[in-house]
């Protein structure tokens, strides 16, 4: 199990609007990611 | 993590980018959006395989505890509405902060629904974060 200090997981998955989102892309980007894993929207 | 949604013009100052990941349907996802939070991308993984790669756990007996069934009770009695639970109410989230060399600064996983960090721990933290970087850029 990963913890801090560890590289994050790489990941792609779509968004709601059908865009492949992937970590290794925003990074490139310059942006830092808060990643909030939901767990329901009721 | 409606609470974060007031908090958009400094997640962009701070040049953070929100992503919410959800295993609830497109249609629940566009609704939450609409209704809750405009501004974030949210993300869909119906399989819940990225949950498991971020080592969050489903646990029933944690889910459905006193401590969270009392949390619901208080949001029924304070007016708020109930929409009903969409997939696994088993499934457990998690909060995580990563920098922009693909490190892990902060990593939450819930014990249970009603263990979530609160908004502003997660603001001092992504605070913190670009302070250190504007010093390692020698702004």
């Amino acid at each position: 199990m990963f913890g801090i200090g560890d590289e994050a997981p790489e990941f792609a998955i779509p968004s709601a609007d059908d865009d492949l989102v992937s970590l290794s892309e925003i990074l490139d980007e310059g942006h830092v990611v808060l990643l909030v894993f939901l767990r329901h929207l009721g | 993590m409606a609470q974060l949604c007031p908090y958009d013009d400094e997640l962009e100052r701070l040049g953070v980018k929100a992503l919410l990941v959800t295993f609830s349907s497109k249609g629940f996802a566009h609704k939450f959006r609409e209704k809750v939070c405009s501004s974030f991308s949210v993300l869909i993984n119906r399989e819940r395989d990225l949950y498991r790669t971020y080592g969050l756990e489903s646990s029933l007996l944690r889910s459905w505890g006193w401590r969270n069934l009392w949390s619901y009770a208080r949001k029924l009695v304070s007016g708020q509405e109930w929409k009903g639970i969409q997939g696994d109410s088993t499934q457990l989230g998690g909060e995580f902060i990563i920098d922009r060399d693909g490190t892990v600064r902060f990593a939450h996983r819930s014990r249970d629904p009603t263990d979530r960090p609160r908004v502003e721990a997660l603001m001092e933290h992504l605070q913190e974060i670009s302070r250190q970087r504007k010093d390692l850029d020698g702004e």
